[in-house]
């Protein structure tokens, strides 16, 4: 009975459902089915809100926008409704706007397509918002549509602005610097260098600079450079490390050299790079300075000595001419006292002109032409030089007024043609030339000294041995000779230095060997127009 | 029963009844908001022109339609997969059908699948269909099935070789468009066949436990009109007057069958579709009589009436004699609709009784009838007719 009671009770539950009596029988409704459709689309629409990038439906081709986000509505400022009134078009500028439209006409020709540029927004406050738009076309019910990812780019633009303000700065820092600032490989070619750099080394654009190397073309001593680097190794760093580079020109400068290594992540050296500060025209000044204080030194003690000298040799002299008055008749006995005033007066007239070297002796200026002094001075040497040595005496057209002693600049320049006929043994041309010289501060520059104005130049050339950086070196140093001893004093050159400072002038030599020597003596000239007088009475 | 009105429920989808019913078909698909509509229909349908007339209309009215004739008469599982997947594919949104039982069923079981994904055998029994199928308009063009308006798909499940039954108020079709002038082309054969078939839906809906006075109304009137017109319909086919008579009995029938549920004729039924593959209709003429002879003890004041209603004077006649003549008038009219006596003639087998009874009493039809048989007498009720 309990089967047959168990079959009634299955038959009783399947007639009701039959009946549809059944928990669940309800007629055919897409309610339940819709709420639960709802509630996807609500979460797919919190998916699609809470993107913190902008999202647009859009129609193609007329860029119409039909759905947004909440993110495209907060970050526009604009509300749905207002956003939906818009095409996307215009929100970008006009170049990007364009290059959308040929984007979505092309669309709707061939293949669905991707494609993602940065341009901007114009928000509701009419600001302009940087993002980067992907555009992609979708086929929904058969019709094309876009969606449009717009992704707020502004923190980025503004950290990649503060990046090349900030690369800006230092750019300029390393372009404006007056100091040369370079980076070079190890092995010395340039990476980079500045303007002032470029100037430096005498290059024309920094194209030429970047095909050198350092050490080969620029270092004028190339082992200098390995010695820096290792000092640079034992101490980390160089700081004011001194060397001499050669310019473009060929002439050598002076600068101090500050530098440290650039290194790779692994710690490799992959670079150097330094300041290099120039220095050439200090060098030079404090060089000038130095030999004038020597000079200066030389020329009291010599003064000093040369005084109590002259007093000594006065009493020689003086009594060896009583006692050659006092002997009667020849013998050996006069002849010797004869020797002894003899040698006294070649000693007096040394002394002479070791005073003259330090300006010991006063001047006899007049007003004078400085043509008129070369003529006279080529005259006198015309006999005294060999015949196989030519001489070419070039005074200027006009004359050059010079306020000076004649007798000591004639003394001058025949001690410089007496050097230059000697440094021609072989015979050559011998120049003697006067001319006007407007000195300006390009001079200075060059030299280290000089003083602006109007000079007499009067050079003295020779086409004979030269001479060498050495010897140029101490050449107005008193007792310095390259004659055989007995043959020079070794004051000729300092006489000269000591009556040119005298006279307020300058003087150079341009020499090398083998090259020749020039001498030039720059000797203040009245301008045609000064008056004589006026100049005179200026204190000196 | 301690009531004679238990809990019942009556569910109808809205319907047109008439001449000229179908021609409102893009009318309806329109306000259902369909865009591409696949229309289920069969060979046989094709061959009448309905089909193509349905296709034509709403193509005219600017809606595409893509037609799935690949249905057989007892609709296979496989036929069911291969639409629900033309249906994804092309991206319908709607189903008609256009037919006879055979694309109904394959159009229910699209719209389950379409809308709920796994194979149609996994929907079988009752209210197991989660999610509704997509909107369903269908175009009857035979008196009796009346899937146009019931809550059941029969789908062969050729695997199982049974026939499975889908049971839910949700496969109520959204509309019907009931047209008599489609039955105008149907075959005296085809118009026997519905017509005992609609008859068993109404007598079966009336002696189920699960009837109730609102489907036991229909019920009657429906076997009224096909005792008074079937014979003459079958007769002449195109007696419109005659196919509106059996068009709206099929229609009462399957309204009260919908609602009240069926029984044993039903249940052996469609037990022998899924192992023979045979005519519905015509296993259910077969199968009334022995089934009424069965049952009629249990519930006679029932039997009574129908017998009444079938056109039998009753009063003064005793019980045995309205059984008696009750089964008689079932045999005489299968007789004249030239429907076979015996379950032999359409192919049925002595060996095959033992399973066919077992599917039978499995069968969820069988829950309703008004007396639960036992296996053995399923067995003498197909050896009977054997």
């Amino acid at each position: 009975m309990t089967d047959s009671s168990d079959r009634e009770l299955r038959h009783d539950e399947l007639r009701d459902g039959i009946a549809g009596l059944g928990e669940h029988s309800i007629r055919k409704s897409y309610y339940p089915e819709l709420q639960q459709r709802i509630a996807e689309l609500e979460r797919y629409r919190v998916l699609f809100d809470q993107s913190s990038d902008m999202i647009l439906l859009l129609a193609v081709p007329s860029g119409h926008i039909l759905e947004c986000n909440e993110s495209a509505c907060r970050d526009l400022g604009y509300s749905r409704d207002s956003l939906a009134a818009l095409t996307i078009f215009s929100l970008m500028p006009p170049s990007a706007a364009e290059h959308a439209v040929r984007l979505f006409a092309e669309a709707q020709e061939s293949v669905l397509k991707k494609e993602t540029f940065v341009t901007t927004f114009a928000t509701a406050g009419s600001g302009n918002l940087p993002i980067e738009l992907s555009l992609k076309t979708v086929e929904l019910d058969q019709s094309l549509f876009a969606v449009a990812d717009a992704r707020n780019i502004e923190e980025r633009v503004q950290a990649e602005n503060a990046l090349r303000a900030s690369e800006e700065r230092y750019r300029t820092l390393f372009e404006d610097s007056r100091d040369a600032i370079y980076m070079s490989l190890p092995n010395g070619d340039f990476i980079d260098i500045n303007q002032a750099g470029i100037e430096l080394l005498g290059y024309g654009s920094k194209n030429e600079i970047m095909q050198l190397n350092m050490e080969r073309d620029i270092y004028a001593d190339p082992t200098a450079r390995r010695q820096a680097i290792q000092r640079l190794m034992n101490d980390g760093y160089l700081k004011d490390h001194e060397v001499q580079l050669r310019r473009n020109n060929g002439d050598y400068i002076d600068v101090l050299l500050t530098s440290n290594a650039m290194h790779d992540e692994q710690g490799c050296i992959v670079g150097y790079r330094g300041i290099m500060h120039d220095i050439t025209g200090r060098k030079k000044l404090e060089q000038q300075l130095l030999h004038a204080q020597k000079m200066e030194a030389i020329g009291r003690l010599t003064a000093g000595i040369a005084h109590d000298f002259n007093n000594i040799l006065t009493a020689i002299l003086g009594y060896a001419t009583i006692l050659e008055l006092k002997m009667t008749g020849e013998g050996p006995m006069k002849q010797y006292v004869r020797n002894i005033v003899a040698s006294s007066e070649r000693a007096a007239t040394l002394i002479k002109r070791l005073l003259s070297f330090s300006r010991q002796r006063p001047l006899f200026r007049t007003s004078l032409d400085a043509n008129s002094i070369v003529r006279a001075t080529g005259e006198l040497i015309a006999e005294i030089i060999g015949e196989d040595i030519a001489l070419e005496i070039l005074p200027a057209a006009q004359p050059i007024i010079i306020n000076a002693d004649k007798s000591q600049v004639e003394q001058m320049l025949m001690n410089l043609v007496m050097n230059a006929r000697d440094a021609m043994p072989q015979g050559g041309i011998l120049r003697l030339k006067c001319e006007p010289y407007l000195l300006g501060d390009d001079f200075i520059q060059q030299h280290g000294y000089g003083k602006p104005g109007e000079y007499a130049l009067l050079s003295v050339s020779d086409t004979g041995t030269g001479m060498d950086r050495e010897v140029l070196r101490k050449l107005f140093e008193p007792f310095f000779t390259t004659k055989e001893v007995g043959k020079g004093t070794g004051l000729g050159l300092s006489i000269v230095y000591g009556i040119m400072k005298q006279h307020d002038g300058f003087i150079n030599v341009e020499s090398s060997p083998g090259a020749g020597s020039t001498f030039r003596l720059y000797l203040p000239a009245f301008r045609l127009d000064d008056d004589p007088a006026t100049r005179q009475a200026s204190p000196e | 029963m301690i009531s004679h009105f238990p809990l019942r429920k009556f569910i109808s989808p809205e319907f047109v009844f008439g001449v000229g019913a179908r021609k409102l078909i893009a009318r309806y698909v329109k306000n259902l908001s369909a865009r591409k509509v696949l229309l289920i229909t069969d060979p046989g349908v094709i061959a009448t022109g309905w089909a193509t007339e349905a296709a034509a209309e709403l193509e005219a009215k600017g809606i595409s339609c893509i037609t799935f004739e690949r249905v057989t008469a007892n609709p296979r599982d496989f036929e069911v997969m291969d639409g629900a997947h033309i249906f994804k594919e092309a991206q319908c949104d709607m189903l008609v059908a256009v037919g006879g039982g055979s694309p109904m069923d394959c159009a229910k079981g699209i719209g389950i699948v379409a809308s709920n994904g796994k194979h149609i055998a996994d929907y079988e029994g009752i209210d197991r269909i989660l999610f509704s199928c997509p909107p369903l308009l269908c175009i009857p063009t035979t008196a009796g099935s009346s899937a146009d308006v019931s809550q059941f798909a029969i789908i062969n499940a050729t695997d199982q070789r049974k026939k499975i039954a889908i049971v839910s108020k949700t496969l109520v079709p959204d509309a019907a468009l009931i047209d008599p002038e489609t039955l105008t082309t149907l075959s005296p054969e085809l118009t026997a066949h519905t017509g005992m078939d609609a008859l068993v839906h109404a007598v079966e809906a009336y002696v189920s436990t699960a009837g109730s006075p609102i489907t036991d109304m229909f019920a009657l009137e429906s076997i009224r009109l096909i005792g008074a017109n079937l014979r003459a319909a079958a007769l002449n086919p195109s007696d419109i007057e005659l196919r509106c008579r059996t068009m709206l009995a099929s229609l009462d029938a399957g309204l009260a069958f919908s609602n009240a549920g069926l029984g044993a004729v039903h249940a052996m039924a469609h037990s022998m579709g899924g192992l023979l593959d045979l005519p519905h209709g015509e296993c259910n003429a077969i199968l009334l009589s022995g089934v009424i002879d069965f049952n009629f003890d249990t519930v006679p004041l029932r039997y009574r009436n129908i017998a009444d209603a079938f056109g039998i004077d009753t009063k003064h006649l005793s019980d045995a004699s309205v059984r008696q003549r009750l089964i008689d008038a079932v045999l005489r009219l299968n007789a004249d609709l030239g429907i076979p006596e015996r379950l032999s003639t359409v192919g049925v087998c002595a060996d095959d009784i033992r399973s066919l009874a077992a599917n039978a009493l499995k069968d969820a039809c069988m829950a309703t009838n008004p007396r639960i048989p036992a296996a053995h007498e399923i067995e003498n009720l197909y050896d009977r007719l054997l």
